[in-house]
């Protein structure tokens, strides 16, 4: 299905929305329209998060970023070719969890450069076991899934999507239903590692600690059609830890977004 | 931290494990009384000759006649046999074109805008209905029943397989996909594993369909197996042989479950432990 080989390359002039559209058509069969003419940029080696309540069209977004699903009109392009169809060079964490149940851990995370047949099996569970050992789970790579904790899920998956080494990580609402500490921990890994890696991230997220936490940039997403409503930079110092959520600069940041999203509101 | 996540884990683990050792128990001390007590209230109702029992075997002579005229026939023991080629014969037939049959109109739709309607037509057409076409169309009465206990199972196991492709998570695709992997790959590795446990399902159905096709086919025709067993006993007037046959016919049913249960654990090892 997809034409692209997975490059370990950075994006060089990252995602591009250029005036998209993209509609459905409901069971009762009005036409409903989710964007409309929608330009937008991820830059690389940027962590943007784009933030919206439940229903905005936020999943839309990520599903064309992956190709899974195509603009009625406009392009999404990646380092300026065309987005068609989905790739390694643009791996979504799902909402839910898409680990497949009837493969471990470590069958799960190698399926990737297996099925391509990047390499023999014996270096790909070498790597793969690094990897899962980086990420807190070296015991648990012969396990199922549904052996795992919720959190554990998250961080499987996140190297089941590293290992191919994409150039753009997409992660939709990756924390949501995790238990606060759990969530919290989480959050805390998957800003070290973006620190560590400057991996080209959008982060979809409908909660607005875990967007100034996190971002470089946040798009605040709403109204019908969607658009962007607005665009915050966070100018938090790297690296950053929970501290940070108590500096007066992420104070301020937050009192202006939370009034940012109460006049959306009102709009 | 790590010492109170261990706490309770071990909270987690212990509490359930000997809950269910008390329910266990207490499930067994009580059951044991309620068998006791069904096999007493049957004794009684036949010895006081309570209405409807009076041609009714008593447990006692049941078991008396079983060990002194069935234990050691070898005829008793060919009807269990003979029962059970039926049963796994048209199990293994209804398996093997079902579950094809079923992965075909998951996936094709073509296929399954030219075939389903036929399919569909003929489902609800209850297995023994089929019984004096398959006399006619087969030519010995041997397939014939095999052949109405293969349809018993078929149709369930179809409409389970295609139901299963049908509900495989769209997001188990997707990843698949996004990952590179080839259509062939995406069919052995995704989708094949994706429909087994509705395989499974099809299989615990289909065995118990097979066995209430299988007795009630060989009361009508056919002269062996231990549905012919139970309804010579009725023929002869002879209760003993009825009650025999009852029980055989019921703890076939119970062997060929837990044999199909065994298998559908080994084809899920992801859910064994889970």
């Amino acid at each position: 299905m997809s034409e692209d080989t997975p490059v370990s390359k950075p994006a060089k002039d990252g995602i591009h929305l250029d005036r998209v559209s993209k509609g459905f058509t409901a069971p009762d069969g009005t036409h409903m329209s989710v964007f409309d003419n929608l330009s937008m940029t991820f830059e690389p080696n940027q962590l943007h998060v784009v933030m919206g309540t439940s229903g905005c069209g936020k999943s839309t977004l990520g599903y064309l970023l992956a190709g899974f699903t195509t603009p009625d009109n406009g392009n999404v392009t990646l380092d300026s070719r065309p987005v068609r169809g989905p790739s390694p060079e643009r791996l979504l964490v799902f909402q839910e969890t898409a680990l497949w149940p009837w493969m471990t851990v470590l069958e799960n995370v190698i399926f990737g450069p297996k099925v391509r047949g990047e390499a023999n099996i014996q270096t790909l569970r070498k790597t793969a076991n690094d990897l899962l050992a980086k990420f807190g789970l070296a015991e648990f790579s012969d396990k199922y899934p549904d052996q795992l904790s919720g959190g554990m899920k998250r961080r499987a998956e996140i190297a089941q999507a590293l290992i191919n080494r994409p150039k753009v990580m997409i992660l939709d609402e990756p924390f949501r239903g995790l238990d606060v500490m759990t969530r919290e921990i989480l959050q805390e890994y998957y800003l070290a590692l973006f620190e560590e890696t400057r991996q080209t991230t959008v982060f979809i997220t409908s909660e607005l600690e875990e967007a100034l936490f996190l971002a470089d940039k946040i798009y605040i997403m709403g109204g019908h059609p969607t658009e962007i409503l607005e665009v915050i930079n966070v100018d938090l110092p790297r690296p950053r830890n929970f501290d940070v959520t108590v500096s007066k600069a992420y104070l301020e940041h937050k009192e202006k977004a939370i009034d940012l999203l109460f006049q959306s509101e009102e709009n | 931290m790590k010492k109170l996540a261990r706490l309770l884990n071990a909270g987690k683990k212990s509490w359930p494990k000997t809950m269910l050792k008390k329910i266990k128990l207490t499930l067994n001390w009580r059951g044991f009384i309620a068998i006791f007590g069904f096999f007493l209230s049957w004794y009684l109702a036949c010895i006081l000759k309570l209405p409807g029992f009076a041609e009714m075997a008593n447990p006692v002579e049941v078991i008396q006649m079983f060990a002194k005229d069935y234990v050691h026939d070898g005829h008793y023991w060919l009807s269990w046999v003979t029962s059970f080629q039926r049963v796994l014969l048209g199990f293994l037939f209804a398996q093997l074109l079902g579950i094809p049959l079923g992965l075909f109109f998951g996936t094709n739709d073509r296929f399954r805008e030219l075939f389903f309607p036929v399919f569909e037509l003929l489902r609800p057409i209850p297995p023994l209905a089929w019984v004096p076409m398959s006399i006619l169309f087969w030519p010995t009465n041997e397939s014939s029943i095999i052949f109405i206990t293969f349809i018993g199972a078929f149709f369930i196991i179809v409409i389970n397989v295609f139901d299963g492709v049908r509900s495989i998570k769209r997001e188990h695709l997707w990843l698949a996909l996004s990952l590179g992997a080839s259509r062939p790959a995406i069919f052995l590795r995704i989708m094949l594993p994706s429909v087994i446990p509705s395989i499974a399902v099809g299989m615990t159905l289909g065995i118990a369909i097979t066995w209430d096709v299988v007795i009630a086919a060989e009361m009508i025709a056919s002269d062996s197996g231990l549905g012919r067993l139970t309804w010579e006993g009725y023929v002869s007037s002879t209760p003993e042989v009825l009650v025999i046959g009852m029980i055989s016919i019921g703890l076939a049913g119970y062997l060929s479950t837990k044999v199909v249960n065994v298998i559908e654990r080994k084809m899920m090892p992801w859910r064994r432990s889970a």
